[in-house]
């Protein structure tokens, strides 16, 4: 990685950037998670070239399906709470444009990713199993596949650092999930705020 | 007449593929991961049903709607005469053991009046009905013999409509039948009824 990364390092100003932010995501109304990444910048003339590292903090929420017996001293239905938790972790390469403002200052810039998201969603179901089936239960599955996200970022540039806030949407991976389910693969919806550190200067 | 052959070998060739390509595969199982070897309880008209027998999984043939040789359904509802004052509703599920193709074939016979209609079939949706292998039973014939048992049936969906050619409707839920060497655990079933699949007489 070093080896493929070390051209763009020499032509151009590296940065370091971490971040952290809250998520939303779009395909769970239920669901929003914090997360964290860290990317590499390189600084090129008119645009910037990013590879990023991003993952979130397992986020779940709590459901009732309905489970049925034929055991006639028991009650037909009784309610099976489940707990869905979905985790995500996402390798991508970006490219960042300015579209308003200058090269000091504050500047309001463009972002796009595509690349490799990997999610993971267990569930867990408490009722009484010995007894009682659950109608139309969730599995839990894992999906990976290639992503795309977009995002408005606005920076404040400083002598030989950058402080930024972003919005930005990705799509989930492109994968159908093998088995039917309630939830539909994670679509964030994330807000994030970071600080550009200068590695290396052209 | 030299080229009669691969010529009649080709177009052979086309219709049996054209005819297989027609085929439609409308069951859909889902391994319920809780429950080694049966499928999950769906109501979603997956078109299966599965069990345990002494523990072994049995399951439905796949539904194939079109292609060489016609379609073939896994389940049949109909109704037929009893005696005078009772006709049987007989559901019939024809399937195989995981572990072994032989062709086998579950029934429920529910004892009804004669003036049952596909109306009436609604009030079983939602009940929990017991089956007490006398007036109403299940039938085994899995194992190359006939055998009749008591048991418990659960129609999460039971709905029958007219349709153009006779009947269509929805079944699901949960059996479990007793055949007293032999017992049925875990059974699941969930599908839609075409024409073809309804008899009422």
């Amino acid at each position: 990685m070093i080896a493929i990364l070390a051209p763009f390092i020499s032509l151009s100003q590296f940065y370091v950037e971490p971040f952290a932010g809250y998520q939303k995501d779009m395909n769970n109304y239920k669901s929003s998670f914090f997360n964290s990444g860290v990317q590499a910048v390189f600084k090129m003339r008119k645009y910037e070239l990013l590879l990023q590292l991003q993952k979130n903090f397992p986020g779940s929420w709590n459901a009732v399906d309905s489970a049925f017996t034929l055991n006639t001293s028991l009650p037909l239905y009784a309610p099976a709470q489940k707990n869905i938790s979905i985790s995500f972790f996402s390798v991508a390469f970006g490219n960042r444009f300015r579209i308003v403002g200058k090269d000091t200052g504050a500047c309001l810039v463009v972002k796009l990713y595509t690349g490799l998201m990997f999610q993971k969603i267990s569930v867990k179901y408490e009722y009484d199993k010995n007894d009682y089936t659950v109608l139309n239960p969730d599995q839990s599955q894992n999906a990976d596949g290639i992503f795309v996200s977009a995002g408005l970022e606005y920076m404040w540039q400083f002598k030989k650092s950058r402080f930024f806030a972003d919005l930005n949407f990705s799509t989930p991976p492109w994968e159908n999930l093998r088995y039917p389910s309630s939830y539909n693969l994670m679509a964030p919806l994330s807000f994030n705020i970071g600080y550009s550190f200068m590695i290396s200067k052209k | 007449m030299k080229t009669a052959f691969p010529e009649n070998l080709f177009i052979f060739s086309a219709a049996l593929i054209f005819f297989h390509s027609c085929s439609k595969n409308e069951t859909r199982y889902y391994p319920d991961t809780t429950a080694s070897g049966v499928a999950i309880f769906s109501n979603k008209g997956n078109n299966v049903f599965s069990c345990l027998i002494n523990g072994r999984p049995w399951r439905t043939f796949d539904r194939k709607i079109g292609g060489w040789g016609g379609s073939s359904f896994e389940v049949s509802v109909r109704k037929e005469y009893y005696d005078s004052l009772t006709d049987m509703l007989i559901i019939s599920w024809q399937g195989y053991f995981a572990d072994d193709s032989a062709f086998g074939e579950i029934q429920l016979l529910i004892s009804v009046p004669p003036n049952f209609s596909f109306k009436d079939f609604h009030n079983f949706q939602g009940k929990r009905i017991p089956i007490d292998g006398v007036t109403s039973y299940f039938i085994n014939q899995t194992n190359f013999q006939s055998q009749q048992g008591s048991g418990a049936i659960y129609f999460n969906q039971a709905s029958l409509d007219t349709a153009a050619f006779g009947y269509q409707g929805r079944i699901s839920g949960l059996l479990e039948a007793d055949f007293n060497s032999v017992k049925l655990t875990a059974g699941r079933f969930d599908h839609m009824l075409e024409t073809g699949q309804v008899f009422f007489r």
